[in-house]
């Protein structure tokens, strides 16, 4: 189980969420929407402790593991992977060197190469990536869908257990979002990992049988309901959806 | 390619001519060397010997520059007319040491290059790096650019002092400077994959040298181990 209790994030002394709380089960997949600029990446980089954010108040915990005082390293071990929204670019470390270390460094056996190599080109025959991109440096000079894959091709090497995915649908074209969706489902069907997508669409969510949706909104969670809330969102908007249910409680 | 199956030439007198070469060079002392053709140079240097390049006229020169900087030294050069010349040039410095990199451009149109990419070895070690480029009176058409970086990796220092001497207008100059230590956008990345902090150090450093420096000079370079604090 995945669990943020009372979360209060801070940057540069002002206050960005507060008091926010969500579980999620081992297998289950949640989605979180809400305005551009309510803090969704702050709390996605807050998980995996970016140097930014600071947590003023809470917890966030994975299988009993409190990971507020453990190191990015340290969470990424326990199983979790975060894609970002804009995945930076590093020039002069390519993606097998990357990969290559996070695999040597995790594990007590040393990589067979081969086989390292045979999943490489397994996985970017799944996502459509041409497989020199293995070789290609850490997003440099990738378009902004290429890059959404290379992220894609960390993913499934890594293999995580509990999966962070923020707008990984935005700069897609058709084809790219149809590969991506499909890729997801794959891994989501070999893996059964934990998901929260970050999203302001539907059309990955269209992938996934049931999941289950929150709308955030001035720094906290101010409805969670299932497919069709998001559904509704993307018809209607956000204002138009919390007001009427504001309603519902006056 | 490795050094191993390179063309290879020992230098040996003060003063050398070298003509259309394509060659890992190897100095023993102080050393003139007169360029002129087209060129490409390797030099992986840890006597720390001053060298002196003078390009008169009409020579392409590309010239790839390790130096494990031990003590002051020196490099010159000497840019005539119609010249093309590179240096990329990687310092790894131990110890409290000067590096005075000087640049006359006495003709007209040349293209110059000078990219340097700075590091210490260790804490205790601090590097100032001069790097005087001058253009004289009544020349014109030269291009003339300074690229200069410095990675802090630990508690030691990198000064870098570039200076300019323009005497003239008809010149394109432009220079870039910068001192960092390891980029935290960089480090979180790497550490958000599983890599630990110290590995993903170790793969920045690697990348800002082999940002330069060409993989021929693995090999040699893989003894270099760098402090990071
Ligand atoms: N490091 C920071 N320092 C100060 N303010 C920040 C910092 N990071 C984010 N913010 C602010 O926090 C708010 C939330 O930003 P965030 O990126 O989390 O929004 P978002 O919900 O992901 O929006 P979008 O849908 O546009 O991606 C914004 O107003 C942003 O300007
Ligand atoms: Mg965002």
């Amino acid at each position: 189980m995945f669990s943020i209790k009372d979360l209060t994030i801070k940057a540069q002394d002002k206050e960005l969420i507060h008091n926010l709380n969500l579980t999620i089960n081992d297998g289950e997949i949640h989605v979180l929407m809400g305005p551009n600029g309510t803090g969704k990446s702050t709390i996605c980089q807050t998980i995996f402790h970016h140097p930014a954010y600071e947590i003023a108040n809470g917890s966030i915990t994975y299988h009993d593991h409190l990971l507020n005082d453990l190191t990015p390293t340290e969470i990424s071990r326990l199983g979790l992977f975060l894609l970002n929204q804009n995945p930076i670019e590093i020039e002069g470390i390519t993606n097998a060197e990357l990969l290559r270390n996070a695999l040597n460094e995790k594990n007590d056996t040393p990589l067979d190469i081969f086989k390292f190599n045979d999943e490489l080109n397994e996985v970017c025959k799944i996502i459509d990536l041409p497989k020199e991109f293995v070789h290609r440096d850490i997003n440099y000079n990738m378009s902004g869908g290429e890059k959404k894959k290379n992220e894609l091709l960390h993913l499934f090497i890594l293999k995580p257990s509990f999966i962070i995915l923020d707008e990984i649908d935005s700069g897609l074209d058709v084809d790219a979002l149809k590969t991506v969706g499909e890729a997801l489902k794959k891994y989501y069907e070999l893996y059964h990992p934990s998901i929260l997508i970050v999203t302001h669409h539907n059309y990955l969510l269209d992938y996934f049988s049931s999941y289950q949706v929150h709308i955030l909104k001035d720094g906290h969670i101010v409805q969670s309901g299932s497919k069709e809330l998001a559904k509704q969102i993307e018809k209607t908007g956000f204002e138009a959806n919390i007001i009427n249910d504001n309603k519902k409680y006056e | 390619m490795t050094i191993k199956n390179m063309n290879k030439l020992s230098l040996v007198g003060e003063t050398s001519n070298l003509q259309d070469t394509n060659a890992f060079i190897t100095i023993n002392e102080d050393t003139t060397l007169n360029l002129s053709g087209k060129l490409t140079l390797y030099n992986y240097d840890t006597h720390n010997y001053n060298l002196e390049l003078n390009l008169p006229s009409n020579t392409n020169c590309y010239l790839n520059l390790v130096k494990i900087l031990t003590k002051d030294n020196y490099l010159n050069l000497n840019i005539g007319n119609d010249n093309n010349f590179t240096l990329e040039l990687l310092i790894i410095n131990e110890g409290n040491n000067n590096f005075h990199l000087n640049i006359n451009i006495s003709g007209d149109n040349n293209n110059v290059i000078i990219k340097a990419r700075i590091i210490n070895k260790n804490s205790k070690s601090s590097l100032n790096l001069i790097c005087d480029g001058k253009v004289l009176t009544n020349t014109k058409d030269n291009n003339f650019i300074e690229d200069l970086k410095g990675l802090v990796t630990n508690t030691a220092s990198i000064t870098i002092k570039p200076n300019m001497f323009m005497d003239t207008n008809e010149v394109l100059a432009n220079h870039l400077v910068t001192i960092s230590s390891f980029n935290p956008d960089e480090l979180f990345y790497l550490t958000t994959l599983g890599i630990s902090l110290k590995e993903a150090q170790k793969m920045l450093i690697n990348a800002f040298i082999y940002s330069i420096v060409n993989p021929i000079f693995k090999d040699l370079l893989n003894e270099e181990v760098i402090d990071i604090e």
